[in-house]
């Protein structure tokens, strides 16, 4: 499989949000919500943002308090992060305004990216930290989830009111499939076995990328050859989300 | 006075060297100057280190406003001193590269390209080649196992671990084999020239 990223409408979807949010009326309003279902590319999408932008990625942890949070963002800035939780939130906010500054100087965009934001989003102090520091410097904090967090912010108006529209990934349509496909794919695949894959791939990422991998396998056996649904007829394709179950190529008539 | 010396000036030569002044005392002892504006001058000049805030709403002179009201000094508008000189920083693929490994600490070469190719044509070959220069630097180490690879005969992908994350700028390996690292400004020796 090509090492190479593919612009999918999950991505465009992304980078709208994200003007959206730039173009917003409330200065104040700089929380973006990036929510779906596991295996429809966020994490894949979010590290190629955040690696061609410079911006400041943390991974949320299960038992994550508001000091945790704070000692992990001055790890993640490479600050020696003091004892109290006051002065560990001032050398925060010195410590991102330095970096947007650099990142203003230097033209390029600058976040905090939160992911796996699930972890902590019904947990007011936690919330109230992050509110504070994008209220306070006006930077962008980005929050990665899998589904929960809308409906969890619903608890705290202060925090919702200072969201943007929220990003929603959805399952890829067919065109996305095909452009996986043709960036990933290193062997010629026919229209027939797209078709196939993005039925039986519900249109996740993960599992497109596992039938590509089964693709490939095959079609190195069969250098030469374009892949279709009628070659690859018995073979397995992917595993099936839900019951994990092998799911085999079959010609639909 | 407040029109030909600016209004910073009024409110410097207002407010005594030892009294506490509101906005409200301020706004009648200056009728000519609007109370935004005095609200204004009084954050510059709290800014700048001529005024102090005691309390809500009470002003008062700094040791420095203290002697600059003696000095009869006229508060400018400009500068406050030098500019620090920001050294723009590189945006080549390695500094890209750097980024994908700091974000994702276990990582395979397959997962750098994936973050930080644009249209680089030896993408691949650059971090390669960029890797071994930081093993041989000790800033990341080859883990055991590999991951899979995805053709039939495939070895798998070497997987690495950073294991020394000095900063958020890029170490850059140098011709000469050695690697500089900026955010430590330690010079590394390594075999790749």
């Amino acid at each position: 499989m090509k090492p190479c990223f593919v612009n999918t409408e999950n991505y465009k979807r992304f980078l709208a949000g994200l003007l959206t949010m730039r173009d917003r009326g409330a200065a104040e309003a700089c929380i973006l919500v990036v929510d779906g279902e596991p295996g429809l590319g966020k994490t894949t999408i979010v590290s190629r943002w955040v690696t061609q932008n410079d911006c400041v990625y943390m991974r949320a942890k299960e038992q994550w308090t508001a000091g945790w949070v704070l000692r992990d963002l001055l790890e993640t800035l490479r600050e020696t992060p003091e004892y109290s939780y006051e002065k560990m939130f001032k050398q925060a906010l010195r410590a991102l305004s330095a970096r947007s500054r650099t990142a203003h100087n230097e033209g390029s965009t600058f976040a905090v990216v939160v992911d796996e934001a699930d972890h902590f989003c019904s947990r007011r102090e936690i919330m109230e930290t992050l509110r504070d520091l994008s209220d306070m410097l006006e930077i962008p904090f980005v929050l990665v989830g899998m589904g929960r967090i809308q409906k969890n912010l619903t608890r705290f108006k202060q925090i919702a009111s200072r969201c943007s529209p929220p990003v929603e990934f959805v399952p890829c349509p067919l065109t996305d499939v095909t452009a996986l496909v043709n960036g990933l794919s290193e062997v010629p695949v026919a229209d027939d076995l797209i078709k196939f894959l993005h039925k039986v791939s519900g249109g996740y990422t993960r599992e497109i990328k596992e039938g590509i991998a089964a693709i490939e396998r095959f079609g190195k056996r069969h250098s030469g050859h374009q892949i279709s649904c009628a070659m690859m007829e018995g073979q397995i394709l992917l595993n099936d989300r839900k019951t994990g179950r092998p799911i085999t190529v079959r010609v639909e008539i | 006075m407040a029109t030909e010396l600016g209004n910073q000036t009024a409110v410097l030569r207002t407010i005594g060297p030892d009294s506490c002044l509101t906005i409200d005392h301020l706004s009648d002892a200056l009728p000519m100057i609007s109370r935004k504006k005095l609200v204004m001058a009084t954050c510059i000049m709290i800014e700048t280190g001529y005024l102090e805030r005691v309390e809500r709403g009470c002003y008062q002179l700094t040791d420095m406003g203290k002697q600059a009201q003696a000095e009869g000094l006229v508060i400018k508008s400009g500068p406050r001193g030098p500019i620090p000189r920001l050294k723009a920083r590189r945006k080549s693929m390695t500094v890209r590269l750097w980024r994908s490994m700091r974000m994702h600490q276990k990582f395979s070469i397959n997962d750098l390209l994936i973050d930080s190719v644009r249209d680089e044509k030896t993408g691949r070959d650059m971090a390669s080649r960029y890797l071994r220069g930081l093993e041989q630097a000790g800033y990341v180490f080859r883990l055991q196992v590999k991951a899979p690879g995805t053709s039939l005969t495939s070895n798998g992908f070497v997987r690495w671990s950073l294991i020394r994350d000095t900063g958020p700028q890029a170490p850059v390996l140098r011709r000469d084999g050695t690697v500089f690292d900026p955010n430590t400004q330690e010079v590394v020796q390594c075999q790749i020239g």
